[in-house]
Protein backbone atom coordinates (compact mmCIF):
# COMPACT_ATOMS: atom_id res chain seq x y z
CA UNK A 1 0.00 0.00 0.00
CA UNK A 2 2.64 2.35 0.86
CA UNK A 3 4.57 1.89 -2.48
CA UNK A 4 1.29 2.71 -4.44
CA UNK A 5 1.07 5.80 -2.28
CA UNK A 6 4.68 6.58 -3.13
CA UNK A 7 4.18 6.22 -6.88
CA UNK A 8 1.13 8.26 -7.21
CA UNK A 9 2.63 10.63 -5.31
CA UNK A 10 5.47 11.06 -7.73
CA UNK A 11 3.54 10.65 -10.73
CA UNK A 12 1.30 13.30 -9.25
CA UNK A 13 4.40 15.30 -8.62
CA UNK A 14 6.91 14.88 -11.44
CA UNK A 15 4.41 14.25 -14.13
CA UNK A 16 3.02 17.94 -15.29
CA UNK A 17 6.74 18.71 -15.80
CA UNK A 18 7.97 16.15 -17.56
CA UNK A 19 5.64 15.16 -20.11
CA UNK A 20 4.46 19.03 -21.20
CA UNK A 21 5.64 20.22 -23.91
CA UNK A 22 4.43 23.13 -23.01
CA UNK A 23 5.02 25.63 -20.34
CA UNK A 24 3.26 29.14 -20.04
CA UNK A 25 2.99 31.57 -17.86
CA UNK A 26 1.68 35.03 -17.34
CA UNK A 27 2.06 38.30 -15.98
CA UNK A 28 -0.49 41.33 -16.14
CA UNK A 29 -0.89 44.83 -16.12
CA UNK A 30 -3.53 47.52 -15.39
CA UNK A 31 -4.29 50.16 -17.29
CA UNK A 32 -6.42 53.56 -16.17
CA UNK A 33 -7.85 54.89 -19.13
CA UNK A 34 -9.63 58.38 -18.88
CA UNK A 35 -11.55 60.46 -21.01
CA UNK A 36 -12.19 63.60 -19.77
CA UNK A 37 -15.36 65.94 -20.24
CA UNK A 38 -14.27 68.65 -23.05
CA UNK A 39 -16.10 72.24 -23.97
CA UNK A 40 -13.76 74.26 -26.01
CA UNK A 41 -14.38 77.15 -28.32
CA UNK A 42 -12.69 79.98 -29.97
CA UNK A 43 -13.03 82.26 -33.02
CA UNK A 44 -11.23 82.09 -36.23
CA UNK A 45 -11.76 85.37 -37.60
CA UNK A 46 -10.77 86.60 -41.25
CA UNK A 47 -9.38 89.76 -42.14
CA UNK A 48 -9.88 91.12 -38.28
CA UNK A 49 -10.35 94.67 -39.58
CA UNK A 50 -13.61 95.60 -38.68
CA UNK A 51 -14.30 92.89 -35.59
CA UNK A 52 -12.26 93.22 -32.97
CA UNK A 53 -11.36 92.19 -29.63
CA UNK A 54 -11.89 88.78 -29.97
CA UNK A 55 -10.40 87.22 -26.67
CA UNK A 56 -11.28 83.83 -24.95
CA UNK A 57 -13.08 84.69 -21.37
CA UNK A 58 -13.17 80.92 -20.12
CA UNK A 59 -11.83 78.11 -22.37
CA UNK A 60 -15.36 77.52 -22.72
CA UNK A 61 -16.61 81.06 -23.55
CA UNK A 62 -15.20 84.02 -25.73
CA UNK A 63 -16.64 87.06 -26.36
CA UNK A 64 -16.19 89.91 -29.65
CA UNK A 65 -16.91 93.40 -30.16
CA UNK A 66 -18.83 94.38 -33.36
CA UNK A 67 -17.71 97.63 -34.86
CA UNK A 68 -19.63 97.54 -37.86
CA UNK A 69 -21.85 95.22 -39.88
CA UNK A 70 -21.44 92.05 -41.20
CA UNK A 71 -18.71 92.51 -43.50
CA UNK A 72 -15.38 90.32 -41.44
CA UNK A 73 -16.29 86.73 -41.51
CA UNK A 74 -15.87 84.89 -38.28
CA UNK A 75 -15.65 81.28 -37.70
CA UNK A 76 -16.58 79.32 -34.63
CA UNK A 77 -14.12 76.56 -33.97
CA UNK A 78 -15.11 73.91 -31.39
CA UNK A 79 -14.12 70.70 -29.03
CA UNK A 80 -16.74 68.68 -27.78
CA UNK A 81 -16.73 65.16 -25.60
CA UNK A 82 -19.32 64.55 -23.87
CA UNK A 83 -20.78 62.00 -21.02
CA UNK A 84 -22.97 59.14 -22.20
CA UNK A 85 -26.39 60.43 -22.69
CA UNK A 86 -25.66 64.01 -22.77
CA UNK A 87 -24.88 66.93 -25.17
CA UNK A 88 -23.29 70.50 -25.39
CA UNK A 89 -24.71 73.22 -26.73
CA UNK A 90 -23.25 76.83 -27.89
CA UNK A 91 -25.33 79.99 -26.78
CA UNK A 92 -24.95 83.68 -27.89
CA UNK A 93 -25.82 86.69 -26.04
CA UNK A 94 -25.10 90.27 -26.30
CA UNK A 95 -22.48 90.46 -23.41
CA UNK A 96 -21.56 94.40 -23.30
CA UNK A 97 -23.29 97.45 -24.75
CA UNK A 98 -27.11 97.97 -25.33
CA UNK A 99 -28.71 98.33 -28.81
CA UNK A 100 -31.37 101.38 -29.06
CA UNK A 101 -34.75 100.34 -28.79
CA UNK A 102 -35.64 100.67 -32.97
CA UNK A 103 -32.37 98.32 -33.83
CA UNK A 104 -32.11 94.61 -34.29
CA UNK A 105 -28.92 92.45 -34.26
CA UNK A 106 -29.12 88.81 -35.72
CA UNK A 107 -26.32 86.49 -35.76
CA UNK A 108 -26.79 83.54 -39.00
CA UNK A 109 -24.58 80.35 -38.17
CA UNK A 110 -23.75 78.19 -40.99
CA UNK A 111 -24.00 74.32 -40.49
CA UNK A 112 -19.85 72.98 -40.28
CA UNK A 113 -17.50 73.32 -43.19
CA UNK A 114 -16.86 69.36 -42.82
CA UNK A 115 -13.17 69.83 -41.55
CA UNK A 116 -13.60 67.71 -38.48
CA UNK A 117 -15.22 64.30 -37.26
CA UNK A 118 -17.98 63.01 -34.26
CA UNK A 119 -21.17 65.05 -33.61
CA UNK A 120 -20.82 68.25 -34.55
CA UNK A 121 -24.45 69.07 -33.61
CA UNK A 122 -27.43 71.53 -35.00
CA UNK A 123 -27.08 74.72 -35.89
CA UNK A 124 -30.48 77.22 -35.62
CA UNK A 125 -29.74 78.61 -38.05
CA UNK A 126 -30.62 82.36 -37.04
CA UNK A 127 -31.53 84.36 -33.80
CA UNK A 128 -32.12 87.86 -32.81
CA UNK A 129 -29.55 88.34 -30.45
CA UNK A 130 -30.35 89.64 -26.43
CA UNK A 131 -28.74 89.86 -23.57
CA UNK A 132 -29.59 86.25 -22.23
CA UNK A 133 -28.09 83.42 -23.64
CA UNK A 134 -29.93 81.61 -26.45
CA UNK A 135 -28.59 78.07 -28.44
CA UNK A 136 -27.18 78.63 -31.64
CA UNK A 137 -25.65 75.37 -32.41
CA UNK A 138 -27.29 72.56 -30.32
CA UNK A 139 -27.32 68.57 -29.54
CA UNK A 140 -23.03 68.66 -29.68
CA UNK A 141 -22.30 65.16 -28.96
CA UNK A 142 -18.19 64.13 -29.10
CA UNK A 143 -16.76 66.08 -32.21
CA UNK A 144 -13.77 68.64 -33.20
CA UNK A 145 -14.40 71.09 -36.34
CA UNK A 146 -10.37 71.69 -37.00
CA UNK A 147 -8.58 75.51 -36.58
CA UNK A 148 -8.25 78.10 -37.88
CA UNK A 149 -10.83 80.05 -41.12
CA UNK A 150 -13.11 78.37 -43.10
CA UNK A 151 -13.12 75.25 -40.24
CA UNK A 152 -15.93 74.90 -38.06
CA UNK A 153 -19.08 77.21 -38.41
CA UNK A 154 -19.25 80.53 -40.39
CA UNK A 155 -21.24 84.02 -38.01
CA UNK A 156 -22.73 86.33 -40.01
CA UNK A 157 -24.40 89.46 -37.82
CA UNK A 158 -26.94 91.64 -39.68
CA UNK A 159 -28.28 94.95 -38.58
CA UNK A 160 -31.93 95.73 -38.90
CA UNK A 161 -33.01 99.11 -39.28
CA UNK A 162 -29.39 100.81 -39.70
CA UNK A 163 -30.38 103.94 -41.21
CA UNK A 164 -31.83 104.90 -38.14
CA UNK A 165 -28.51 104.57 -35.61
CA UNK A 166 -24.96 105.03 -37.09
CA UNK A 167 -23.48 102.02 -35.74
CA UNK A 168 -20.36 102.87 -36.48
CA UNK A 169 -20.40 106.41 -34.72
CA UNK A 170 -21.59 105.02 -31.90
CA UNK A 171 -18.90 103.05 -31.44
CA UNK A 172 -16.63 105.70 -31.49
CA UNK A 173 -18.47 107.43 -29.01
CA UNK A 174 -17.51 104.65 -26.31
CA UNK A 175 -20.87 101.87 -27.24
CA UNK A 176 -19.37 99.21 -28.69
CA UNK A 177 -21.33 95.83 -29.01
CA UNK A 178 -20.00 92.85 -27.45
CA UNK A 179 -21.35 89.26 -27.97
CA UNK A 180 -20.41 85.97 -25.88
CA UNK A 181 -20.22 82.41 -27.27
CA UNK A 182 -20.79 79.67 -24.77
CA UNK A 183 -19.69 76.24 -24.94
CA UNK A 184 -22.03 74.36 -22.03
CA UNK A 185 -23.39 70.96 -21.28
CA UNK A 186 -26.64 70.32 -21.02
CA UNK B 1 10.24 10.02 2.58
CA UNK B 2 7.31 11.53 1.69
CA UNK B 3 8.36 14.83 2.69
CA UNK B 4 11.47 14.73 0.88
CA UNK B 5 9.98 14.13 -2.47
CA UNK B 6 7.59 16.96 -2.24
CA UNK B 7 10.46 19.54 -1.59
CA UNK B 8 12.25 17.81 -4.05
CA UNK B 9 9.77 18.51 -6.84
CA UNK B 10 10.26 22.11 -4.98
CA UNK B 11 13.16 22.79 -6.12
CA UNK B 12 12.24 21.43 -9.69
CA UNK B 13 9.60 24.08 -9.80
CA UNK B 14 10.38 26.53 -12.37
CA UNK B 15 8.24 29.03 -10.41
CA UNK B 16 11.65 29.35 -8.07
CA UNK B 17 13.41 31.31 -10.79
CA UNK B 18 12.79 34.90 -11.35
CA UNK B 19 11.43 35.83 -14.92
CA UNK B 20 14.65 37.33 -16.43
CA UNK B 21 17.29 35.53 -15.19
CA UNK B 22 19.29 32.78 -17.57
CA UNK B 23 17.83 29.40 -15.94
CA UNK B 24 19.59 26.07 -16.79
CA UNK B 25 18.08 23.48 -18.93
CA UNK B 26 16.10 21.36 -17.23
CA UNK B 27 14.14 18.02 -17.52
CA UNK B 28 11.20 20.22 -18.55
CA UNK B 29 10.20 23.60 -20.86
CA UNK B 30 10.41 26.47 -18.91
CA UNK B 31 8.99 30.10 -19.63
CA UNK B 32 8.51 32.84 -17.03
CA UNK B 33 7.48 36.06 -17.37
CA UNK B 34 6.75 39.32 -15.30
CA UNK B 35 7.00 42.64 -16.22
CA UNK B 36 8.52 46.19 -14.38
CA UNK B 37 5.10 46.86 -13.03
CA UNK B 38 4.34 50.24 -13.58
CA UNK B 39 1.15 52.69 -13.46
CA UNK B 40 0.23 53.50 -16.63
CA UNK B 41 -2.46 55.92 -16.99
CA UNK B 42 -3.69 57.41 -20.49
CA UNK B 43 -5.70 60.21 -20.89
CA UNK B 44 -7.61 61.80 -24.06
CA UNK B 45 -6.88 65.71 -23.94
CA UNK B 46 -6.76 68.60 -25.74
CA UNK B 47 -6.65 72.27 -24.81
CA UNK B 48 -6.98 73.45 -28.13
CA UNK B 49 -10.67 74.53 -29.50
CA UNK B 50 -11.26 72.79 -32.89
CA UNK B 51 -8.55 70.38 -32.21
CA UNK B 52 -9.69 66.45 -31.38
CA UNK B 53 -8.28 65.06 -27.95
CA UNK B 54 -4.73 63.45 -29.00
CA UNK B 55 -3.86 60.17 -29.20
CA UNK B 56 -2.40 58.90 -26.14
CA UNK B 57 0.89 56.50 -25.77
CA UNK B 58 2.83 55.13 -23.65
CA UNK B 59 6.05 52.88 -23.43
CA UNK B 60 7.02 52.66 -19.51
CA UNK B 61 6.14 48.89 -20.04
CA UNK B 62 8.98 46.54 -20.09
CA UNK B 63 8.15 42.35 -20.19
CA UNK B 64 10.89 40.15 -19.04
CA UNK B 65 11.21 36.34 -19.13
CA UNK B 66 13.25 33.75 -18.86
CA UNK B 67 13.23 30.79 -21.63
CA UNK B 68 15.22 27.49 -21.83
CA UNK B 69 14.24 23.88 -23.04
CA UNK B 70 14.31 20.31 -21.80
CA UNK B 71 17.42 18.38 -22.41
CA UNK B 72 16.24 15.96 -25.27
CA UNK B 73 20.00 15.69 -26.59
CA UNK B 74 19.31 16.62 -30.17
CA UNK B 75 19.58 20.23 -31.44
CA UNK B 76 15.93 22.12 -31.40
CA UNK B 77 14.19 25.11 -32.69
CA UNK B 78 12.65 27.36 -30.37
CA UNK B 79 8.81 28.54 -31.25
CA UNK B 80 8.04 30.04 -28.23
CA UNK B 81 5.41 33.29 -28.20
CA UNK B 82 4.64 36.01 -25.83
CA UNK B 83 1.26 36.67 -26.41
CA UNK B 84 -1.39 39.05 -25.04
CA UNK B 85 -4.72 40.04 -24.41
CA UNK B 86 -7.42 41.97 -22.47
CA UNK B 87 -8.93 40.03 -19.80
CA UNK B 88 -10.49 42.37 -17.97
CA UNK B 89 -12.25 45.38 -18.27
CA UNK B 90 -13.06 46.79 -21.88
CA UNK B 91 -12.22 49.62 -24.32
CA UNK B 92 -14.13 52.29 -24.39
CA UNK B 93 -16.47 52.40 -26.95
CA UNK B 94 -15.04 54.28 -30.14
CA UNK B 95 -11.33 53.90 -29.10
CA UNK B 96 -9.02 51.10 -29.81
CA UNK B 97 -6.06 50.34 -27.79
CA UNK B 98 -3.15 48.93 -29.73
CA UNK B 99 0.25 47.22 -28.91
CA UNK B 100 3.86 46.87 -30.56
CA UNK B 101 6.59 45.33 -29.15
CA UNK B 102 10.28 46.40 -29.96
CA UNK B 103 13.34 43.60 -30.25
CA UNK B 104 14.39 42.89 -26.58
CA UNK B 105 17.01 45.12 -24.80
CA UNK B 106 20.75 43.93 -25.27
CA UNK B 107 22.30 45.07 -22.14
CA UNK B 108 21.50 42.12 -19.78
CA UNK B 109 19.80 39.28 -22.54
CA UNK B 110 20.74 36.50 -24.21
CA UNK B 111 20.04 33.60 -26.02
CA UNK B 112 17.54 33.74 -29.01
CA UNK B 113 15.41 36.49 -28.08
CA UNK B 114 12.78 36.30 -30.60
CA UNK B 115 10.96 38.25 -33.24
CA UNK B 116 8.68 41.05 -32.34
CA UNK B 117 5.75 41.14 -34.83
CA UNK B 118 5.86 44.47 -37.23
CA UNK B 119 2.72 45.48 -37.35
CA UNK B 120 0.97 46.75 -33.87
CA UNK B 121 -1.74 44.45 -32.54
CA UNK B 122 -5.32 45.96 -31.79
CA UNK B 123 -5.84 44.57 -28.34
CA UNK B 124 -9.06 42.41 -27.98
CA UNK B 125 -10.36 39.67 -25.16
CA UNK B 126 -8.54 36.80 -27.98
CA UNK B 127 -4.77 36.14 -26.97
CA UNK B 128 -2.55 37.51 -30.21
CA UNK B 129 1.05 36.96 -30.37
CA UNK B 130 3.44 39.89 -29.93
CA UNK B 131 6.62 37.94 -30.23
CA UNK B 132 7.43 35.27 -31.91
CA UNK B 133 10.48 32.67 -32.59
CA UNK B 134 11.80 32.72 -28.81
CA UNK B 135 14.20 30.01 -27.95
CA UNK B 136 16.53 29.40 -25.40
CA UNK B 137 16.71 32.76 -23.97
CA UNK B 138 16.69 35.27 -20.60
CA UNK B 139 16.11 39.22 -21.09
CA UNK B 140 17.76 40.71 -17.61
CA UNK B 141 16.07 41.03 -14.78
CA UNK B 142 16.03 45.00 -14.37
CA UNK B 143 13.17 47.51 -14.57
CA UNK B 144 14.17 48.49 -18.16
CA UNK B 145 15.43 44.89 -19.10
CA UNK B 146 13.44 43.40 -21.92
CA UNK B 147 10.65 43.90 -24.63
CA UNK B 148 9.50 47.82 -24.09
CA UNK B 149 5.88 47.72 -25.30
CA UNK B 150 4.44 50.31 -26.57
CA UNK B 151 0.63 51.43 -26.24
CA UNK B 152 -1.29 53.43 -28.43
CA UNK B 153 -4.79 54.60 -27.54
CA UNK B 154 -7.21 56.22 -29.92
CA UNK B 155 -10.14 57.13 -31.34
CA UNK B 156 -11.70 55.22 -34.61
CA UNK B 157 -14.90 56.85 -34.13
CA UNK B 158 -15.06 60.23 -32.56
CA UNK B 159 -18.80 60.38 -32.20
CA UNK B 160 -19.32 57.39 -29.96
CA UNK B 161 -16.49 58.75 -27.65
CA UNK B 162 -18.48 59.57 -24.29
CA UNK B 163 -16.37 60.95 -21.09
CA UNK B 164 -15.56 58.18 -18.72
CA UNK B 165 -13.07 56.82 -16.85
CA UNK B 166 -12.10 52.96 -16.62
CA UNK B 167 -9.25 50.27 -15.88
CA UNK B 168 -8.12 47.48 -18.34
CA UNK B 169 -6.10 44.62 -17.20
CA UNK B 170 -3.78 43.31 -20.19
CA UNK B 171 -2.61 39.60 -19.47
CA UNK B 172 0.82 38.66 -20.97
CA UNK B 173 1.83 34.87 -21.83
CA UNK B 174 4.47 33.07 -22.94
CA UNK B 175 4.15 29.88 -24.19
CA UNK B 176 7.42 27.82 -24.97
CA UNK B 177 7.00 25.25 -27.05
CA UNK B 178 10.51 23.65 -28.84
CA UNK B 179 10.76 20.72 -31.02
Amino acid sequence: MKKVILVGLLFLTLTPHVVKSQNSNKSTVTFELKIPPIALINFAVENQQIISHSFAIASNQVEQTITKTNIDKTWLNYSSIVKSGSSNYITANISSGSLPSDVDLYVFVSPDAGFGAGSLGTPVGEIKLNYYPQNLIINIGSCYTGTGTNKGCLLNYVWDNPKSYDYFINYLHGKPISITYTITAH
Amino acid sequence: MITALIIFSNKLNAQTYVAGDSVPTQNYNVGLIDSNHPYIGMQFNTTTAGLGASPATNSDLFVRLSATARNYGHAYSGSGTISACITAGTVPQGTVFTLISAPCTTTNSGGSLGTPITTPIILSTTDQNIVTNIGTCYTGTNDTDGYQMTFSWYSDNYKQIHSQNTTITITFTITVAFH
